[in-house]
């Protein structure tokens, strides 16, 4: 059986051979540069050992705390929009239309956009003198000189509102395909039962789509929480604080002030809390739908 | 509710389709127009096209340059991904049980790695390219998407193999073939679908990608994304220019997300949805 097991092995080797590097150079590298104190600014600065200053530094930084409130109330506004948006679209596509397969082909567009270009062109669209978006306001009378992601009270709904803009169509296929794979036999009961409309959706088809919601919410939050090129390209962060995402923050700390050691210990920190705090939902929700088996845990394979 | 039935339902979707194209549509018409026009305050719907923007785009803008480097950067690290990921997940769905405690830990791992998110190793990586040489050269960038692509094709692979019926391992295994050659020529033909969707998935990812891409690629090496921000501060405002290069940019995606749209729900849940 040694054949087999070696066989067995080199199904894995290649994966390995690119995986484990990579995460020992991130655990590592990380923690040798945080307790380095690495500033690019100051050659040799690498070499003297700070230890965990760093790190006591980033738990007590209020900008990081300013942050991740940006970041929280983006991921939660943003998945909150396009889920409810989503399902509500996905819900009118469900029946057969004209034009449905060619509708499904458009709707596919923004999500595949690159992020850079969806927050160029967004910034365009909303720019306080040439913006169409302030044109369009001017018409109906709303005034038409609102410069969004300058003013800190406006700039991250309206980096939201791109996000919602660009990731809604992953909601809407994703909760279409998983309508489709329902069966009729629940719906056709309860329309003999009398229900319709808002009671078929609330007692039938919502606790049905469940698992699939889910698995839509979870996998958007993850995406949303590691949010960079679309705040990167239509603010950098600013103004001031105002849309500064974790992302944003810890690559202007390493890239725009060059203290990489103070950059790798915010990252660590952060990844180190995501992954507390997701971890625990994601193992759980992708049991038993196929993506991560049931039973984890037991003897030996 | 009344509203939503009957003639009423499919105009809210076109109204959800338009709100979607718009802004696309939008981008596209400012790229064929004059500098001055692109940015007037109101809108102009009527315009001689200057295809001379993409010309200076693609030649002055060095978006040529970007395109190649990005399109062999997505090639190699999706392929890259797939010869990874794809006997990875071969390894955890037909040779172990889906079900049994190792092929568990082996997924949690992979899908551990996918929370995590990039800035974490935003430095590090930085570093080590930098001590090692590779900071002027698309390698670095290439493994680094390659990472990403190795979770993406097993997470995805994964899904489409689990509900592959384990006999033909068996009969393979009678017939005395090896673990690689029953992969091979028995399972990967009848996956040819699910395999280039992975493919793509992973291209789009790379194509994408634009953290890891701004620190580690410089002038010739830059990507598609880090060009096209780059036309912002290189040259100031020219909407005109930005706008063709941002065309320039989605056009490859768009095309191949098409190509693939029957598997996207299924790819895109890791086979949360099927």
């Amino acid at each position: 059986m040694l054949g087999r097991r070696l066989q067995h092995l080199s199904l894995a080797l290649p994966a390995a051979l690119l995986l484990i590097p990579f995460v020992l150079i991130v655990t590592i590298g990380g923690l040798w540069i945080a307790m380095h104190g690495e500033n690019l600014l100051e050659p040799g600065s690498g070499e003297d050992f700070v230890g965990l200053g760093n790190f006591a530094q980033a738990i007590t930084d209020p900008t990081l705390g300013t942050s991740i409130g940006v970041t929280v109330a983006y991921v939660v506004a943003a998945v909150l929009c396009e889920t409810a948006l989503g399902v509500g679209v996905a819900l009118l596509m469900r029946k057969h239309f004209w034009g449905k397969g060619i509708v499904r082909s458009l709707v596919l567009i923004p999500m595949v956009l690159t992020p850079v270009v969806a927050g160029l062109t967004w910034r365009l669209l909303m720019d306080p003198t040439g913006g169409t978006v302030n044109y369009l306001l001017g018409l109906v009378g709303l005034g038409s000189d609102h410069a969004f992601l300058a003013d800190p009270a406006t700039a991250l709904a309206a980096v939201i509102l791109v996000d919602v803009w660009q990731n809604t169509p992953y909601v809407v296929i994703i909760v279409l395909a998983g309508l489709e794979s329902l069966p009729p036999e629940p719906f056709e009961a309860a329309q003999l039962d009398g229900a319709t409309g808002w009671k078929l959706f609330r007692h039938v088809t919502f606790p049905m789509l469940g698992p699939v919601l889910s698995i839509v919410v979870l996998l958007r939050a993850i995406d949303a929480v590691k949010t960079f090129a679309l705040t990167q390209t239509m603010t950098k962060g600013g103004p001031g604080t105002s849309t500064l995402a974790i992302s944003n923050y810890v690559y202007r700390v390493g890239f725009e002030t060059f203290d990489i050691g103070y950059s790798s210990a915010l990252g660590l920190v952060t990844s180190v809390a995501l992954v507390v705090l997701i971890f625990p939902f994601a193992r759980r929700l992708m049991v038993g739908t196929g993506a991560v088996p049931r039973r984890v845990r037991g003897g030996r394979a | 509710m009344k509203l939503l039935h009957g003639a009423m339902r499919p105009l809210f979707v076109y109204l959800f389709v338009v709100w979607c194209l718009a802004p696309i549509l939008w981008l596209v018409s400012t790229s064929l127009k004059s500098d001055v026009e692109a940015f007037s305050a109101t809108p102009v719907w009527v315009f001689t096209p200057q295809w001379g923007n993409y010309l200076s785009a693609w030649r002055d803008g060095g978006m040529s340059q970007a395109m190649l480097v990005s399109a062999t950067v997505a090639v190699g690290s999706s392929v890259i991904g797939v010869i990874c990921g794809v006997p990875l997940a071969y390894l955890v769905t037909q040779v172990w049980r889906a079900e049994s405690p190792a092929s568990a830990r082996v997924t949690l791992t992979i899908l551990l790695l996918t929370t995590l998110p990039p800035i974490l190793g935003l430095t590090p990586m930085f570093r080590t390219f930098y001590a090692v040489g590779m900071s002027r050269s698309v390698v670095g960038i290439v493994l680094i998407h390659a990472f990403y692509a190795v979770l993406l094709a097993l997470l995805i692979f994964r899904s489409f193999l689990i509900g592959f019926p384990r006999e033909i391992r068996e009969a393979g295994m009678i017939d005395g073939a090896g673990e690689w050659q029953i992969l091979g020529r028995c399972i990967l033909p009848n996956l040819i679908g699910p395999m280039f969707a992975t493919l793509v998935l992973a291209l789009i990812q790379s194509w994408n990608e634009f953290l890891y891409a701004l620190i580690l690629t410089t002038g010739d090496t830059q990507t598609v994304p880090v060009r096209v921000a780059g036309f912002l501060s290189f040259v100031g405002t020219n909407w005109a220019n930005l706008t063709a290069a941002g065309v320039i940019a989605t056009l490859p995606i768009v095309i191949f997300a098409l190509l693939t749209r029957r598997y996207m729900a299924q790819g895109l849940t890791f086979g949360g949805v099927k």
